[in-house]
């Protein structure tokens, strides 16, 4: 892998890091906005049922975090596969070529 | 309001213990009788954790086993494990306290203890795990000037340790005088002895162990402990929360956010507070290293939160469980309508209410396992910055003789639990609701800054990382000093300069702010090289060591 190569990866890992780190940041403090009276409108209870917007964004919160969490690992671990496997292609491309070169003499 | 504040003051240190609560570092604890089924299923859990110390011993050779446990362990168990550091008695006892008293509020402490992984995972994980070896100091000393970034992270290390632990002290005698009927210095005396067994021997092994055993019995006991609560509430979530807000005395209003806290200001200082200061806890940063390569530590955030995730939901119901069935019943309050042994005391009597002694008793061990895995970690990370930071690499230059290593690392454990224990019994009847908020600020105002900074910042030099720092640690004390904590709380002045208990909101930024200005005004040579490194340090924290 080439210098230039590894920066461009480098940079776009950087950026989906940030992209990642950015939506959970917003929608982490965006629940301060409960307690403001922008928010008062989630503590009205939803239809017929006791709960409200305010508790069902506590556990929407809690399981787009793990999901977006999970995506990011798939995302990164398939990078890597692909990543490890053109290293390996590569690898083999190099040793087939060094082979060859070293056969081209004897014949 | 003022009670509140501390309250929720004590609340706050979640990962620990200390925040075990309102009522037991405040004066209000009443020692419970001697709980012979607690102390039953403690020493059970006591002879298995002993027995995994003894085995651990004989696997901890050397200084790296005993730092990381020979960077052997699984992202599953690593995962559990950080859960089990994290998910402390606190969490479920303080939480559930909360929840009783101020309902929908006490969620805000599940988020801001929950959110800081998806964090850890997105931002830290890899690099951080390809760039140390044991500490996170490994980290910020890699680019810049070694001697002097590592005396001030080993500065902000030990600050978060001791006060964390002086914390965890308190609230370990208090909690276990209030559980388990047992005097405060034995209690203290007991979780010292305990821990030194644990890391003296067995290191990081053992306390991996000792934390994965906890996370599994403590996710059990909440399962059970809900299972329960919605099988009193015929399995209906509606049903639950009506019944809440029905025997609670505030009524509808529970559900609702605003019975504790009104200000959005102060839901952002405590948010800030705990994001930030879990990503710059050493002892959560040091259990990074404890896993093979860096596609391991990022499975070991992601477990972690998962266990967690479940954990913090399963509390909602455990929460307002204990709203909707301890108000209707007389025997678990006193003459004077206060909750038996303070309001910590509600999620053990929910279990006592829905279980019975056996889960009462299971309840009460778990917490009190919980203390042990906590000051367990706490003294490892404390340890390694002394042995390894300050000792082998800065005194020995990165050379030092490993027999006196390890052996200097076993004297600083046993040190390290000495003035634990003398500054817990020292403490025992002040406030430390400011101590128990330090911690937290101050990882958020001083480790996260420099650590964040020399990751991803190529401008960051050695000057403007100590500058940072320091104003980061001044200001987090001097704000704390002068806010209703210690202004009012401690020093009896009638009202406090400056109004937020958790000013990370504003030391973060502020440390940030001043890194940056002398990093970019900084003319020096030594400040040349430290932007040059940036690049190989770059690579290195992307694809692991190119050595």
């Amino acid at each position: 892998m080439t210098k230039d190569h590894q920066l461009a990866v480098i940079q776009r890992r950087t950026r989906r890091r940030f992209s990642f780190a950015a939506v959970a940041l917003c929608l982490y403090f965006s629940f301060a906005l409960v307690w403001t009276d922008f928010g008062s409108a989630m503590s009205k209870p939803l239809g017929d049922t006791p709960i409200n917007a305010a508790l069902l964004m506590f556990i929407s919160l809690i399981v787009i975090f793990i999901s977006m969490e999970f995506l990011f690992l798939r995302i990164s671990n398939r990078e890597t596969s692909e990543e490890e496997s053109a290293a390996s292609d590569k690898e083999r491309e190099e040793q087939k070529i060094e082979k060859a070169v070293r056969q081209e003499p004897q014949s | 309001m003022m009670r509140l504040a501390t309250i929720i003051g004590l609340f706050l240190l979640l990962p620990s213990v200390d925040l075990l609560a309102a009522g037991s570092v405040d004066g209000e604890v009443q020692r419970q009788p001697l709980n012979v089924t607690a102390i039953i299923i403690f020493l059970l859990f006591v002879a298995a954790t002993l027995g995994i110390s003894y085995w651990s011993a004989k696997r901890t050779r050397n200084s790296s086993e005993f730092y990381n446990a020979g960077g052997n362990i699984s992202g599953l168990q690593n995962g559990t494990a950080i859960a089990g550091d994290f998910m402390s008695a606190a969490s479920f006892l303080g939480i559930t306290a909360l929840m009783f008293s101020a309902g929908f509020d006490g969620l805000v402490l599940s988020i801001g203890a929950f959110s800081a992984w998806p964090l850890m995972l997105f931002l830290l994980a890899r690099r951080v795990r390809n760039l140390g070896n044991y500490t996170f100091i490994d980290v910020v000393s890699m680019r810049l000037e070694k001697s002097r970034i590592r005396y001030i992270a080993i500065i902000g290390t030990m600050v978060v340790v001791i006060l964390y632990l002086i914390a965890q002290m308190v609230g370990a005698g208090k909690l276990i005088e209030l559980l388990f009927g047992l005097p405060y210095e034995i209690a203290v005396i007991t979780v010292a002895v305990l821990v030194i067994a644990y890391v003296t021997f067995g290191g990081m092994l053992a306390t991996t162990w000792v934390q994965i055993i906890k996370a599994v019995l403590l996710m059990l006991g909440v399962t059970i402990l809900a299972f329960l609560v919605m099988k009193e509430a015929n399995f209906s979530f509606s049903t639950l929360l009506e019944g809440a807000a029905a025997n609670h005395p505030k009524g509808d209003a529970i559900l609702s956010p605003g019975v504790a806290f009104s200000d959005p200001i102060q839901i952002a200082t405590i948010l800030t507070s705990m994001l930030f200061g879990v990503l710059g806890l050493p002892h959560i940063l040091m259990r990074l290293f404890t896993v093979p390569n860096m596609r391991e530590a990022k499975k070991s955030a992601f477990y972690a939160s998962l266990f967690m995730g479940y954990f913090y939901l399963l509390l909602i119901i455990v929460g307002f469980g204990t709203a909707f069935l301890l108000y209707n019943n007389p025997e678990f309050f006193d003459a004077k309508g206060k909750l038996l042994g303070g309001g910590n005391m509600a999620a053990i009597h929910l279990a006592n209410a829905v279980g019975g002694d056996l889960l009462t008793g299971f309840m009460s061990a778990v917490s009190f396992a919980t203390i042990l895995a906590v000051v367990a970690g706490l003294t490892v990370s404390g340890a390694a910055a002394i042995s390894h930071d300050l000792y082998a690499e800065v005194l020995c230059k990165g050379k030092p003789d490993p027999k006196t290593e390890l052996q200097l690392t076993r004297i600083t454990v046993i040190a390290i639990c000495v003035i634990a224990v003398g500054l817990g019994i020292l403490f025992q009847d002040e406030n430390v609701a400011f101590i128990a908020t330090m911690p937290m600020v101050v990882a958020a105002s001083v480790n996260f800054p420099i650590l964040f900074l020399s990751l991803f910042w190529s401008g960051l030099t050695t000057r403007g990382a100590i500058i940072g720092a320091t104003v980061g640690l001044i200001s987090s004390v001097v704000l704390i000093v002068i806010g209703p904590q210690v202004w009012v709380s401690v020093l009896g002045f009638e009202k406090a300069l400056f109004p937020y208990n958790y000013p990370a909101l504003f030391t973060m930024p502020l440390a940030f702010a001043v890194t940056w200005f002398v990093s970019v005004s900084d003319r020096s040579a030594r400040a040349t090289i430290d932007r040059q490194n940036y690049h190989d340090l770059l690579v290195q924290s992307e694809y692991g060591s190119t050595k």
